[in-house]
């Protein structure tokens, strides 16, 4: 039973994001080898501050395209996990770009279930089946695949797995209450 | 081994603290020159820079500040004379100290784990962000030493050791920290009356522990009586408390909520601990650095498990490391959506540096059973992450910031001060000039620099100060404090040197004087009978935004 629940759940939330995207965002910043043309001009200004000739070895050792682009994934990991934009408690994520703002992506109410389940899972990790911690961790590393640019459909397989997660929070939620009963 | 590996990590922290204190930020911003100014007056005059004696509120250019820090750097200034470390002493001194106290605090915590109270003071001591504000004087960081000190205090009460000791230590910590700065007055009695009521409710027969408890909570309640009497101590953090006033009911109240929510959540951010920090201004980071070293962000999502994993409300450690962990995040969280550096500190100081410790600690302990070869490639690898990242660090503060920071931390006013008093010293009679006008770039203020580094007499400066202050109430219809940055100074002489609002034609000034203009076009200035001695850039890189200082030829 909870299974089918589970995969209504999903199929409803999936279907959602499916419609509700414009179709010009799916093929937007989309792919991991695109060339950023900010890169070069971000070490540019990096280097600007190293007046002294004798700091060129150390520019190119601390800055170069392979931190910047090392720095980006990072960036990008922490954006998709800021939880307070992912659960639309402010419309920016945390040092967005130009101040972008973006589409609320989950409800507020959802992340106390997120927190409950995440905790639940910690403190047993036996309570839940290991694919879906799995699938949570791939689809933050996939969510960051992309240009630091927010958007809505690079966070589809994260949102399916937040879901996921969260049911297990209610799950867990429930099953209490029925204890105390 | 373990033990030296630690000592030199903590080494190499201090040394990053120590290294060009006394030169790098070059210059003081607006609150560390505000102190200086009162620091130097209170030394010299025995009054604030408005000429109160011993006040317990002191009032700068933009806020109204509590007492302890400008004490303690007052006494600093008494040692070391107007120089940029004097202001900065007690900070500094407070962040080492601050090291080795969370090492003790943590051995208290947990005696069971010997390696984490050194892998604590480790996480503290090579913390960016402690370091950074290490250098400069806020009064955050001198605050943060005196909630340690207290945390340990109340903790050595409730396992009634050394009573006598620690009951007068708390109670000077309390009294210190409540009277430094805003954070721990709200911090230090709610994370008093919470631990009063959980042990009254767990301990209850414990009479003599919950009655000091309930003493300690009653001096909180004492620490806040100047408040009464000052009513304007408290109306800047109070007026940050209502967030948004332009909405109204329901829409008020979920913006609060989401805003603190926000807050709370984003102190525990990945990019703000290990790749930005705070990027609200320079005087709160170097804006490319963490709070910590990135690779650290690994033991810190193993900490954060573990103390997950780990937490159990029948054990007093736990809990008191936790209830204190999640107020911490409140005088932030309360008063601005992102993280706010300087309220930040305690929370970033005591409670992150012993997460990370837990991840560090569990790794050390995993690796320990695994074949050699393999930890010696691991511990290389880390050993080679640690000397890129600690170097990246170092390239960024002494090389960047040296730049990045002069907007607000402006060495050229020391420079120019400086370079008065040795004028003053070789000619006491010399004339000068000190023309100000408002397109210079006077956020920092000129006149409380030259005030400061040339070593200004203080009773004349006092004078010259209450009619700026006037100036600013009388003549400005928005907040005297917000007008700061497009006031015009007023007209004074003090000890030969003359502050004039505006340009004097260079021909009108006597024979032999020395004039200092700041924010004028050199084209715009008659240099006929007049030469340049002496620039000082603000931004020197781009030489830009000078001060020119002219002399009148015979």
């Amino acid at each position: 039973m909870k299974g089918i629940l589970l995969t209504v759940f999903l199929l409803i939330t999936t279907a959602w994001y499916v419609v509700a995207i414009p179709k010009t965002a799916w093929h937007d910043h989309l792919t991991f080898f695109l060339k950023d043309s900010s890169v070069t001009a971000r070490i540019g200004i990096m280097t600007n501050f190293d007046h002294d000739s004798s700091q060129v070895l150390l520019t190119r050792v601390f800055h170069n395209k392979a931190t910047l682009f090392l720095e980006d994934y990072f960036v990008n990991i922490s954006q998709v996990t800021d939880l307070s934009y992912l659960y639309s408690l402010t419309p920016l994520s945390f040092y967005a770009r130009d101040n972008e703002s973006s589409t609320p992506i989950l409800p507020a109410i959802e992340l106390p279930f997120f927190l409950i389940a995440l905790v639940a899972w910690i403190r047993d990790f036996k309570r839940l089946p290991k694919i879906v911690p799995l699938l949570l961790l791939l689809s933050v590393l996939a969510a960051a695949l992309f240009l630091p640019y927010q958007n809505p459909v690079k966070l589809i397989p994260l949102v399916i797995m937040l879901r996921a997660f969260e049911f297990f929070g209610i799950a867990d939620v429930l099953k209490r209450l029925q204890r105390k009963q | 081994m373990k033990k030296l590996i630690f000592i030199i990590l903590i080494g190499i922290g201090i040394a990053f603290r120590l290294y060009q204190v006394n030169s790098l930020p070059g210059g003081f911003f607006i609150d560390e020159i505000n102190m200086a100014v009162d620091a130097k007056s209170l030394i010299e005059n025995g009054t604030d820079q408005y000429g109160r004696a011993f006040p317990f509120v002191f009032e700068d250019a933009t806020d109204y500040k509590l007492p302890g820090y400008i004490y303690a750097a007052a006494l600093s200034y008494r040692f070391l004379g107007p120089t940029l470390l004097a202001i900065r002493l007690p900070s500094l001194l407070a962040s080492i100290a601050t090291i080795f106290l969370l090492g003790y605090f943590v051995r208290l915590l947990f005696p069971e784990k010997k390696d984490l109270s050194w892998i604590s003071m480790s996480m503290l001591s090579l913390s960016l962000f402690a370091i950074h504000f290490a250098r400069i004087a806020y009064e955050t960081t001198f605050a943060t030493f005196f909630i340690l000190l207290y945390l340990v205090a109340l903790w050595q009460i409730l396992n009634k050791v050394k009573l006598r000791l620690w009951i007068p230590l708390g109670l000077a910590a309390l009294f210190v920290a409540n009277w430094t700065y805003p954070a721990p007055r709200f911090i230090l009695p709610v994370f008093t009356v919470l631990l009063l009521a959980i042990w009254f409710i767990r301990e209850r027969k414990k009479k003599q522990v919950w009655l000091l408890l309930a003493g300690f909570m009653l001096a909180n309640v004492i620490s806040f009586l100047p408040s009464l009497i000052f009513a304007k101590l408290d109306s800047r953090p109070l007026s940050y408390l209502m967030g948004n006033t332009d909405l109204k009911g329901w829409a008020y109240l979920t913006d609060r909520i989401n805003s603190i929510s926000t807050s709370l959540l984003r102190n525990w951010n990945l990019e703000l601990l290990f790749d930005k920090g705070v990027v609200f201004a320079y005087r709160h980071g170097t804006k490319e650095n963490g709070i910590f070293l990135q690779f650290l962000f690994v033991p810190y999502l193993v900490g954060l498990w573990y103390v997950i994993k780990n937490f159990s409300i029948k054990q007093w450690s736990w809990m008191f490391l936790v209830t204190f962990t999640l107020i911490a995040g409140f005088p932030s969280a309360l008063t601005s959506q992102t993280p706010y550096a300087t309220r930040i500190v305690p929370l970033m100081t005591i409670s992150l540096p012993i997460v990370i410790s837990f991840g560090v600690l569990w790794i050390m302990e995993r690796m320990a059973k695994q074949k050699l070869l393999f930890q010696t490639f691991f511990w290389g690898c880390v050993t080679l992450l640690f000397v890129y990242q600690a170097g990246l660090f170092a390239h960024i503060y002494f090389v960047h910031f040296r730049t990045t920071s002069v907007a607000e931390f402006t060495p050229a006013q020391t420079r120019l001060g400086q370079f008065i008093r040795l004028q003053l010293q070789k000619n006491p009679s010399q004339k000068i000039y000190f023309l100000n006008d408002h397109t210079c770039q006077n956020w920092g203020n000129d006149a409380l620099h030259l005030w400061y580094f040339a070593n200004l007499p203080s009773k004349d400066m006092i004078t010259w100060n209450n009619a700026f202050k006037t100036e600013r109430f009388s003549n400005y219809r928005i907040s005297p404090f917000d007008a700061y940055d497009e006031m015009v100074p007023p007209t004074g002489t003090v000890s030969g040197i003359t502050l004039f609002p505006g340009y004097i034609d260079t021909k009108t000034m006597p024979t032999g004087s020395l004039s200092v203009y700041c924010g004028i076009h050199l084209g715009d200035l008659n240099l006929k009978d007049a030469h340049v001695v002496k620039i000082f850039y603000w931004l020197d890189d781009v030489k830009s935004d000078p001060y020119y200082v002219v002399t009148q030829r015979n």
